[in-house]
C-alpha cells in the first residue's frame, strides 16, 4: 500500500516536471523563433541556411505556408550542396503552391530545372495545371506515371490521364464577352448563362420598344430621354454583367479541372 | 514515512528546478531588435510571451516594444504600463504608451500618462499634449500645450509646424456646409454635389433630374396632369430631386468627416514620428 502510494505520487511529480517540456515540443511558433535565433547566432553561413530551412518546416506545421515560402526565400542557396539545394527548391515550390502563389511556385520550378523524382513531377504537374499550362502539366503527369508503372498498368493510367485532359477547360476572355454582348443574349451565352441572357434580352427589348412606341406617338422627349436612360442601363448593364461572368466561369473551370487532376494523380502511390 | 517525504521533497525540488529554466530578457534584447528590424515582429512577440524569463523592467519594455511594433496596441500598452518610473526604459515606454492609447482612441489615458510625466523631454511632452488635445477637439488645451513649442529642436520642428497647420486649418479654415450644399441642389439639381467636390455625380444628377422633369413636362403639356405617365414620371422625378438634395447634404458631411479623418491620421503621424528620432 505504502509503495503503491509512493509510486503514484512519484508519477504525478514526474508528469508535472516534464509536462511543460512536452508542451514545448509542440509549440511550433516558439520553435520557429528558436531556429531564427540559431540562424542569427550562427557563425557558419551553412548553419544559418539550415536553421532557416528548419524554421520553414515549423511554419509548415503551423500551416503558415506563405511564411514558410518567405523564410525559404531567405536561405542562401549557394551555401547548400546541390542535393540539398534541390530539396530546398522543392520546398519553396511546395510552400508557394500551398500558399496559393502559383506564379511563384512556377518560378521556383523553373529555377530547379528538369524534374526526375516522382514528388517533383507530381508537384510540377499540379503547379503547371494551376498556371493553365496544360500541355506541360500533362507531359509532367505522363512522365510521373512512367516512373511508377510499366506495361498494362501504365497504359491504364495513361488512358485515365487522356480522358481528363480531353476536358481541359477552354478559358473565356472578357474582351470576347463584351464584344458578343452587342447582340444580347450572346454575351451571357458565351459563359453558359442562358436564362440570365434571356432576361437581359427581354429588358433590352422592352426598353427599345418603349423608346420606339413613344417616338411613334410623337412623345419625342419621353421616348429619347426616358427610353435612352432605360436602354443604356439595360444594355450597358448586360455588357458589364457578361464581363464579370467570365471571371467566375474561368475560376470555376480552372478549379474543377485542377481538383480533378490532383485527385487523379494523388490516387497513385508515390513512396520513393 | 520519513523516507517517502524525503523522496517527495527531492522530486518537488527537481520539478521546480526543471520549470525554472529561466533567463534574463536583456540577453535577448539584440535578438529582439533584429527580429523587429527585419519585419518579424510576430516572432519577437512569440519569443517574449512564450519563453521563460525572469520578471524585469527590460522584459516589460521589450514586450511593449514588440507588441507595439506588431501593432498589438492593447498588449503593448499593458506591457508599457508595467515599466516603473525608475527604469531606464521608462521615458520611451511612457511616450510609446501614449501613442498606443492614442491609436486605440483612449485619449483620456494618453493625457493622463502625459500629465504624470515630469522627465527631461518637456518639449516632446508639449508636442504630444498638443496632438492629443487636437484629436480630442480641445482647442484651448492645444494653445496651452503649443506654448511649449520652440521650433528649435531638429527632431520636433517639422511635427510642431504640422500640428500648428492642422490646428489653423481645423479652426480657422473654410469648411463646407452641408446645409448650403442641400440648398444649392434644391435650386439647381447636382450643384450641391459639385460643391462637395463630386463633379461627375453632380452632372449625372442634373441630367437625370432634368430628363425626368422634361419627360414630365412633355406628358403634362400633351395629356394633362392626371395622365398616368405624367404622374409616374413626375413621381420618379420628385423622388430623384429630393434624393439629390439629401445626397448633397450627406456628401458634404462625408467630405467633412473624411477631411477630419485625414487630419487625425496626420496628427497621429506627427506625434509618432518624433519619438523614432528622439528614442533612436
Amino acid at each position: 500500500m505504502y509503495r503503491t502510494l509512493l509510486s503514484f505520487i512519484t508519477s504525478i511529480f514526474l508528469c508535472a516536471a516534464f509536462s511543460s517540456e512536452a508542451q514545448e515540443r509542440t509549440d511550433w511558433a516558439l520553435k520557429a523563433v528558436q531556429y531564427e535565433r540559431a540562424a542569427f547566432d550562427a557563425e557558419d553561413p551553412h548553419d544559418a541556411a539550415e536553421a532557416l530551412v528548419a524554421k520553414a518546416e515549423c511554419y509548415k506545421q503551423l500551416r503558415r505556408f506563405g511564411d514558410a515560402a518567405a523564410t525559404l526565400g531567405r536561405v542562401s542557396m549557394y551555401m547548400l550542396t546541390p542535393e540539398r539545394r534541390d530539396d530546398v527548391l522543392y520546398e519553396k515550390e511546395l510552400c508557394s503552391y500551398l500558399a496559393g502563389d502559383f506564379a511563384g511556385a512556377a518560378s521556383y520550378m523553373e529555377e530547379a530545372g528538369d524534374a526526375a523524382a516522382p514528388r517533383r513531377l507530381l508537384l510540377d504537374a499540379l503547379v503547371l495545371g494551376e498556371c493553365a499550362r496544360w500541355d506541360e502539366s500533362r507531359s509532367r503527369a505522363e512522365t510521373l506515371l512512367g516512373t511508377l508503372y510499366g506495361g498494362d498498368e501504365l497504359e491504364g493510367a495513361r488512358r485515365e490521364l487522356d480522358a481528363l485532359f480531353a476536358r481541359v477547360p477552354k478559358l473565356k476572355t472578357e474582351k470576347q464577352a463584351v464584344f458578343r454582348s452587342f447582340l444580347p443574349p450572346l454575351g451571357h451565352l458565351y459563359t453558359g448563362h442562358l436564362s440570365e441572357g434571356l432576361v437581359s434580352t427581354g429588358l433590352n427589348a422592352a426598353a427599345a420598344g418603349w423608346t420606339v412606341w413613344q417616338c411613334i406617338s410623337g412623345n419625342w422627349i419621353t421616348g429619347i430621354l426616358g427610353g435612352g436612360i432605360a436602354l443604356s442601363s439595360t444594355f450597358m448593364g448586360g455588357m458589364a454583367r457578361s464581363a464579370s461572368l467570365v471571371e467566375d466561369y474561368n475560376h470555376d473551370a480552372m478549379r474543377g479541372f485542377n481538383d480533378a487532376l490532383r485527385a487523379l494523380l494523388l490516387q497513385h502511390d508515390f513512396a520513393e | 514515512m520519513r523516507r517517502a517525504f524525503t523522496i517527495i521533497l527531492t522530486l518537488l525540488l527537481a520539478a521546480a528546478a526543471a520549470s525554472a529554466q529561466r533567463s534574463y530578457a536583456s540577453k535577448d534584447a539584440a535578438f529582439v531588435d533584429y527580429l523587429i528590424g527585419n519585419n518579424m515582429e510576430d516572432d519577437a512577440v512569440t519569443l517574449l510571451t512564450r519563453s521563460r524569463y525572469y520578471a524585469s523592467d527590460t522584459l516589460n519594455y521589450l514586450r511593449g516594444w514588440a507588441n507595439y511594433s506588431a501593432k498589438y496596441l492593447e498588449e503593448a500598452s499593458a506591457a508599457f504600463d508595467k515599466v516603473p518610473q525608475d527604469s531606464p526604459f521608462h521615458d520611451k515606454s511612457l511616450f510609446f504608451n501614449v501613442i498606443s492609447n492614442a491609436h486605440l482612441g483612449n485619449y483620456a489615458r494618453s493625457s493622463e500618462l502625459l500629465d504624470s510625466y515630469s522627465g527631461p523631454y518637456a518639449e516632446l511632452k508639449s508636442l504630444e499634449q498638443a496632438g492629443i488635445a487636437l484629436l480630442e477637439g480641445r482647442a484651448a488645451d492645444f494653445i496651452t500645450a503649443a506654448d511649449g513649442f520652440t521650433f528649435s529642436q531638429y527632431a520636433l520642428t517639422e511635427s510642431e509646424r504640422a500640428l500648428q497647420g492642422i490646428y489653423n486649418e481645423r479652426y480657422y479654415g473654410r469648411s463646407k456646409s452641408p446645409v448650403l450644399a442641400a440648398a444649392a441642389s434644391a435650386v439647381v439639381p447636382g450643384l450641391g454635389k459639385v460643391y462637395a467636390g463630386e463633379l461627375g455625380e453632380g452632372v449625372a444628377s442634373f441630367l437625370t433630374v432634368g430628363s425626368l422633369a422634361a419627360i414630365t413636362a412633355e406628358n403634362w403639356a400633351k395629356y394633362g396632369i392626371k395622365n398616368w405617365k405624367t404622374i409616374l414620371f413626375g413621381a420618379i422625378g420628385t423622388v430623384f430631386y429630393i434624393g439629390n438634395i439629401y445626397g448633397s447634404y450627406v456628401s458634404v458631411s462625408i467630405h467633412n468627416d473624411e477631411l477630419r479623418n485625414v487630419q487625425d491620421t496626420a496628427i497621429l503621424y506627427h506625434i509618432h514620428i518624433p519619438l523614432r528620432s528622439v528614442f533612436q
